[in-house]
């Protein structure tokens, strides 16, 4: 143990356990102390007790263990308190040169959670912390095994598990700690390494992106060049002055004032959009637009007009020329009504001639019905109802009948009669034809020249028209000859037109002025149509230079953009984060020789303590074998890195006095000799201060399991002669052991505790005085 | 841990010639032995412990290289 350790001197415990209300003193006033007892008579408790002040649990295993308690379940807080009992308390005395630590601690049965019992820790009467690490340097784990080894643990040193060898070896040599070390050291540098890791490949990103877009913009720059030169601008031009030069020929020739000062790139390319917003206006209604439109909807208008005038001249003649082709073939006006009149009186002439012979023909009916209904004597005469002479009856009956046939029979007069007035009719209906004929003729003459009067008022109309839309948009010069000859051509078209052949004569007049006037037009129209064509070539020009200026702007964007990028290269904060890197990367390395250097140290100390304990563990184990051969036991260590993480492998084994015979614990070592090696290697590691904690305490809880009398009684003798701690504690239910300590060591330096057999009234009780 | 340090600073004193790394070596010594001196000392508190060593040289580098990618995405 460390020469400063604190040496427990008493253990005060109420109420813990199989402790009863009252409280009992364990004294610890000797360096060995030895407390015996039958099985339950509460030597374990006595020692558990020590472990419960300083942790408030035990690491009893599984079923009692700190992870097992947590919670509020209360019942398994409770196991700890002596039945019937409303308090636990247990009090330990350290001692450290003439300093005295006091350690309490009180649970209370309402409020059985660790986390509240009542902690207290005083050295020479002043408070201090309640950590068992802080103050002791000891843990829980720590203390059942350098302290308060248990079976389990005491088979740790000795397992043939390497792994729980070299736990259990590396946390008794102290080396623990230093592979802690060695780990947070590695971790340390695998962290450092991944975030340098990370930075380098966004640097070296960072890079590769510099590099494509150094690549990307040189072809920007070339295509920029490529496309300049297309649009014509010459390969000198390629600079900021030649696009000054072209911004200067532009705004002059587009008349467009610039706002800005070109003096970089930025003020080219607002010049550039001024002067393409101007090209783009030009472009788009280049030249005398206005008169071109006035020019053609007078044309068009004027024209459209005259073709329709014209037309309606036309439908007049061919009027007029039918209407005398009909009068040549059927006769004037007056011929067809004597016609007319003829054909009306011959049919008037018939219908009479005819209405007279049926009434001749009545009477003689009358005459002869009569002559029919008066019966006559052969021979009578009677006076001719026509001529009045006296005729026989019977003649004069045939006389009548002759003359109704001549009148009424077919080819008689009246037939003759109706044949003339078919024909009288037939040529009453033709010339009434005739006469509809020259009617509908001298209608249409009528009507066609109504037209063309009509048409000849639109005409002037639409002379008129044009006139106002000069006068309201004001005629450019060009048109001022049209205007001028449009006005007299419409003074023309309103004179009145006269009848005849010289109405004739007037629209010939008209027709002349207007052709006139259209002359002059169409020479308007065509002289502005080859005024605007070369308008609209100039805009072209300008409009394509303008695309040449935007062509040497991006060129010049491109190219400054390339500069920029070279700039960048070589910017600030590339090479303030190269250099970061570089930093970074030496801390790296000096990161990995701390940890070697920790290993090495490592290692270093490992095998100090390994060199250290083990002739302790030869002696230990020679002062207790009674092997004929196994006399003494070796420590080996070996390590080894991985990654700056350092490994020690332990070995531990019984060995004859010339080292030529080496038993590992396992099969060839009998159960009674491997925990003589794990009580030779605890007594060893307590000789030479291995665990590293300050409590100045060894309990061997039994140490005798598996031993012979002859071996109890020599370990008896051995650790009565030699103990291993500055308070050395052992429980036994092995009175001749216990009674060997003792004689060993001397009453002087050891003492015996014996228990009596525990009972549920009286709890654990100490055989006689002192305790 | 006095013992421990001073072995390891011999020993850092006899691997490491450039002054200036050795410094940087004794920080990060003095660093996680103090953090090892916590009785619950555990080996993520040794590795926090000495990356806290370096500083904020990591700090300063990722500030430096994130700078540089804006400079290059123009910002």
């Amino acid at each position: 143990m460390a020469s400063d350790s604190w040496v427990l001197t008493s253990v005060e415990a109420r109420g813990y356990g199989g402790i009863g209300g009252n409280a009992q003193t364990l004294k610890l006033d000797r360096p060995v102390v030895v407390l015996v007892g039958p099985n339950g008579s509460g030597k374990s408790t006595w020692v558990s007790a020590i472990e419960w002040a300083l942790f408030g649990e035990l690491a009893f295993g599984n079923d009692f263990s700190i992870d097992e308690l947590r919670g509020n379940r209360a019942e398994a807080h409770r196991v700890y308190m002596h039945e019937g009992c409303d308090v636990t308390e247990v009090a330990l005395r350290l001692r450290r040169g003439s300093s005295t630590m006091v350690w309490r601690r009180i649970r209370h049965r309402q409020r059985p959670q660790a986390t509240h019992d009542e902690v207290t820790c005083t050295i020479d009467g002043v408070p201090v912390g309640t950590d068992p690490g802080e103050v002791l340097g000891i843990t829980p784990d720590l203390f059942s095994r350098a302290v308060a080894p248990r079976q389990t643990s005491l088979q740790a040193l000795i397992s043939s598990e390497d792994s729980d060898r070299n736990a259990a070896l590396d946390q008794l040599f102290g080396i623990e700690r230093l592979n802690a070390l060695t780990v947070g050291l590695s971790r340390a540098r695998d962290e450092l390494s991944r975030r340098v890791r990370e930075l380098e490949q966004r640097f070296d990103a960072m890079a590769s992106r510099l590099r494509e877009e150094v690549a990307r913009r040189f072809d920007r720059r070339l295509d920029a060049r490529s496309k300049a030169l297309e649009a014509g601008i010459d390969a000198g031009e390629l600079t900021l002055e030649g696009a000054r030069a072209l911004i200067a020929s532009l705004s002059r020739a587009l008349s467009v004032d610039l706002p800005t000062a070109l003096g970089n790139i930025s003020s080219l390319q607002t010049a550039h959009r001024h002067l393409g917003s101007a090209a783009d206006q030009l472009w788009s209604r280049p030249g005398p637009q206005d008169r071109l439109n006035r020019l053609t909807r007078f044309s068009t208008a004027v024209e459209g007009a005259r073709d329709r005038w014209q037309d309606a001249l036309r439908d007049f003649k061919d009027a007029s020329d039918a209407f005398e082709d009909l009068r040549d073939s059927i006769g004037s006006e007056e011929d067809v009504n004597k016609a007319v009149g003829k054909a009306s009186a011959w049919l008037s002439d018939v219908d009479q001639q005819i209405s007279a012979a049926s009434k001749r023909a009545a009477v003689l009916a009358q005459a002869r019905d009569w002559l029919r209904e008066h019966e006559h004597a052969l021979g009578d005469e009677l006076d001719c109802p026509v001529c009045e002479r006296p005729m026989v009856a019977q003649e004069l009956e045939h006389l009548v009948d002759a003359a109704i046939e001549s009148i009424q029979a077919e080819g008689g007069e009246i037939a003759r009669l109706s044949e003339d007035r078919q024909k009288a009719e037939e040529a009453l209906s033709g010339a009434k034809e005739k006469q509809r004929q020259l009617e509908r003729a001298t209608g249409d003459v009528c009507d066609a020249e109504e037209g063309a009067l009509r048409r000849r008022g639109e005409l002037v109309d639409a002379l008129q028209t044009a006139l106002g839309m000069w006068a309201a948009e004001v005629a450019d010069d060009p048109e001022k000859p049209v205007v001028e000859e449009c006005g007299r051509t419409k003074a023309v078209g309103q004179q009145p037109r006269r009848q005849g052949a010289e109405g004739h004569e007037d629209d010939e007049a008209l027709d002349a002025a207007l052709r006139g006037t259209l002359t002059v037009g169409n020479d308007a129209l065509i002289s502005t149509r080859e005024e605007l064509a070369k308008a609209s070539k100039e805009a072209e020009l300008l409009r394509e230079r303008v695309i040449a200026l935007q062509r040497l702007v991006e060129f010049l964007h491109a190219a400054e953009a390339l500069d920029a990028l070279d700039e960048d290269v070589a910017g600030d904060e590339l090479t303030a984060a190269r250099a970061s890197l570089e930093r970074i990367q030496e801390w790296r390395e000096t990161l990995r020789m701390v940890t070697s250097v920790a290993g090495d140290v490592s290692v270093a100390v490992a095998e100090q303590r390994v060199a250290a304990v083990s002739p302790k563990i030869n002696e230990w184990f020679g002062r207790i074998s009674r092997h004929d051969r196994l006399k003494g036991a070796r420590v080996y260590v070996a390590t080894s890195r991985t990654a700056g993480v350092v490994r020690n492998a332990y070995r531990v084994r019984a060995v004859d006095p010339a080292g030529s015979w080496e038993v590992a614990p396992g099969p060839m070592l009998s159960g009674g000799y491997q925990t003589v090696l794990t009580v030779a290697a605890l007594c060893a590691l307590a000789d030479v201060d291995a665990g590293g904690h300050q409590l100045g305490l060894l309990i061997l809880d039994e140490p005798t399991q598996s031993l012979d009398p002859e071996m109890s009684q020599q370990m008896g003798n051995v650790l009565g002669v030699s103990a291993p701690a500055p308070t050395t504690v052992v429980t036994t239910t092995d009175k001749a052991f216990a009674d060997a300590v003792v004689q060993a060591a001397g009453a002087g330096r050891s003492k015996l505790v014996p228990l009596k057999r525990w009972t549920a009234a009286q709890g654990t009780r100490f055989e006689g005085e002192g305790e | 841990m006095e013992s421990l340090l001073e072995q390891l600073s011999e020993k850092l004193k006899r691997e490491i010639d450039d002054a200036e790394r050795l410094a940087a070596a004794q920080e990060v010594a003095e660093a996680v032995i103090e953090a090892l001196s916590n009785p619950n000392a555990s080996s993520d508190g040794i590795k926090e412990a000495a990356i806290a060593a370096l500083g904020d040289a990591i700090e300063r580098a990722e500030s430096a290289v994130a700078a540089a990618e804006r400079r290059l995405r123009g910002e």
